[in-house]
């Protein structure tokens, strides 16, 4: 096989009307329908769950399945023992996309 | 004939949150530079709650501000605004709208027209930067470009908020998107980092605020 950048493959379930992306929640890693509620939710849960799961998917393809425009690194965990925050920890998810300049585009695949 | 709020914005007091305004007035803002304007100022999104109505304007930035009246609001709906600036008469301002501040972390706040059903969650093409309908497309589309253009959309969000305001007092999260570095002639690499605060390790949910 080789990559598929298919959004389908990454959400079961996409799909697009020409005026909308919709995405199940069920299949956005651990986001809820309270943390996905339009106005008394939360963004960030939802672009975490958006996150997670791209990261998911991607350590989960084949290496001869992964994209080399889009590099999803394995996390950095910290945990914090001091602050407002603590006890807990911090996450930090890096995602690189190789573009192309002059449209600024995730470039296509060699 | 409708009310209309006036808001100088050339003295001090930041509007960080969100707010609806009653269908029935206008919203004038007055940006007369009295010296200590210097800023853009940034109207982000206006909301209108219920299926019926129109959202005004999704997103503008006012580069130079002299004035604007948001006008024309839709019957038997509710408009939010969230306006990130200085206000002097931010007091006199507030003391106009119903204080139904929504979170910064409101979804609809990012991506105006975001809906839930309970079942899917939907995003309007047009809040997303640079996603077209050919990339969007369910088939032929390309899930690396909606999730660029969704972490763009985050990171521009979060950029429009001053230090001090609302929404660097979330410390559960913080993206930053690093200016893509060129690596080939005609390609570039760009690299969001997104930190993340969560209870433990395994967990889905952000840490509670403190």
């Amino acid at each position: 096989m080789a990559f598929d950048a298919t959004p389908t493959e990454m959400w079961a379930g996409y799909s697009f009307d020409g005026t909308s992306i919709t995405i199940p929640i069920a299949n956005l890693n651990g986001l809820t329908t309270v943390e996905a509620h339009a106005v008394s939710g939360d963004w960030r849960e939802i672009m975490l769950a958006f996150i997670s799961t791209a990261h998911a998917h991607y350590t989960g393809l084949a290496d001869a399945d992964k994209p080399q425009a889009f590099v999803s690194a394995t996390p950095l965990y910290q945990s914090q023992t001091t602050g407002d925050l603590a006890p807990s920890v911090k996450v930090t998810y890096k995602q690189e996309f190789y573009i192309n300049l002059d449209v600024t585009d995730v470039a296509d695949e060699p | 004939m409708a009310s209309a709020f006036y808001v100088d914005s050339s003295g001090v007091g930041s509007l960080t949150s969100a707010f609806r305004i009653p269908v029935s007035a206008s919203l004038v803002v007055d940006a007369e530079a009295t010296g200590e304007l210097n800023r853009p100022l940034f109207i982000t999104r206006f909301l209108v709650d219920g299926s019926a109505g129109t959202a005004l304007a999704s997103q503008s930035r006012v580069a130079a501000p002299t004035s604007f009246t948001i006008t024309g609001l839709v019957d038997s709906n509710l408009i939010s605004a969230t306006n990130v600036t200085k206000f002097r008469t931010y007091s006199e301002l507030s003391a106009h709208l119903p204080a139904v501040a929504l979170s910064v972390t409101c979804p609809q706040l990012l991506w105006n027209g975001f809906e839930s059903d309970g079942t899917n969650i939907s995003i309007p093409l047009d809040q997303l930067p640079g996603l077209t309908a050919e990339k969007a497309n369910a088939t032929t589309g390309d899930w690396r470009k909606i999730l660029r253009a969704l972490l763009i959309s985050a990171q521009q969000y979060e950029t429009i908020f001053e230090p001090g305001s609302v929404l660097t007092a979330y410390h559960s999260w913080m993206i930053t998107a690093v200016k893509p570095h060129a690596i080939l002639t005609g390609v570039a690499r760009q690299r969001f980092y997104t930190t993340i605060t969560l209870a433990q390790i395994d967990d889905t949910t952000l840490k509670e605020e403190p």
